[in-house]
């Protein structure tokens, strides 16, 4: 640790304050990622919990929503170490996140191709997530009209056949956000999170 | 019940909480900024609000009044 001590890089500590912690349970909150999102990266939300903002742009072909699935965001690696100022800086910092569907169009077979499109525009896209309890994972530095996605340095789409006797097929989306802070969580209405369920779900 | 109406980018964005704790949960989600900003602002939220109940509370009085010194 560097002796250098520098209180002016403090200009407001956090206050968590008391919270009532007498019900524990209300207290928690779902850390099971139920959908991934897949935007435009140049897509500017003015409310991110307006349905008809999110039907709009859907319409217009700005989003793109795999099949519900299961999926997580893990603990986030540093690299690109640099040593300044008796510290050790970290300049590169990756959230990795999986994603995983089972669900296949047994109508068409066409679920192939749209996960192949996702993976040919990777370049132009961002991504944000939607917990079970309906509570949307989005870049911190969102404010209205500007791109409510997170930036990934990385995207992998695999399609999975474990060969396994009454095993099923299933897509598994892995990928690295290029972000170190936490993610800003916003609390979804009911009529925004039935647009984003209902979208591609066939339902 | 609390109108809000938040500007930010030339963007106006109008949201109603009924409670004050939804009304943090909103300044947190479309204002940027740290913890003691968005908690001015959640305060100066409130306390227009209670300021407004109090001038309503008053109003009727003045009323009442104005009558009386007919």
């Amino acid at each position: 640790m560097s002796a250098i001590c520098k209180p002016n890089c403090v200009t407001a500590l956090p206050n968590f304050g008391a919270i009532d912690d007498c019900d524990i349970t209300k207290r928690l909150t779902s850390g099971e990622i139920a959908k991934v999102v897949f935007v435009k990266c140049n897509m500017e939300v003015t409310d991110i919990d307006d349905d008809l903002e999110w039907e709009t742009n859907i319409s217009n072909g700005l989003v793109t929503i795999p099949f519900v699935g299961n999926g997580k965001i893990d603990e986030q690696s540093e690299a690109g170490e640099m040593r300044i100022g008796c510290q050790t800086v970290s300049t590169i910092c990756n959230k990795p996140f999986e994603f995983g569907s089972p669900i296949v169009d047994t109508d068409a077979e066409t679920e192939w191709s749209l996960y192949n499109d996702i993976q040919k525009s990777k370049l132009g896209l961002t991504v944000l997530f939607i917990t079970c309890d309906g509570i949307a994972l989005i870049n911190p530095d969102w404010v209205s009209g500007q791109n409510p996605g997170l930036p990934f340095s990385k995207l992998k789409i695999s399609q999975i056949f474990t060969g396994e006797a009454d095993s099923k097929m299933m897509y598994k989306i892995n990928g690295e956000i290029s972000e170190c802070r936490s993610l800003k969580r916003v609390k979804l209405s009911a009529d925004t999170l039935e647009i984003l369920s209902s979208t591609n779900t066939g339902s | 019940m609390y109108e809000l109406t938040f500007e930010i980018n030339g963007k106006k964005i109008t949201k109603s909480a009924k409670t004050e704790k939804e009304v943090k949960r909103l300044v947190y989600v479309y204002v940027n900024g740290s913890q003691q900003e968005k908690d001015a602002l959640v305060s100066d939220i409130v306390s227009k609000k209670e300021a407004d109940k109090l001038n309503d509370l008053i109003k009727p009085k003045n009323k009442k009044e104005d009558v009386s010194n007919l």
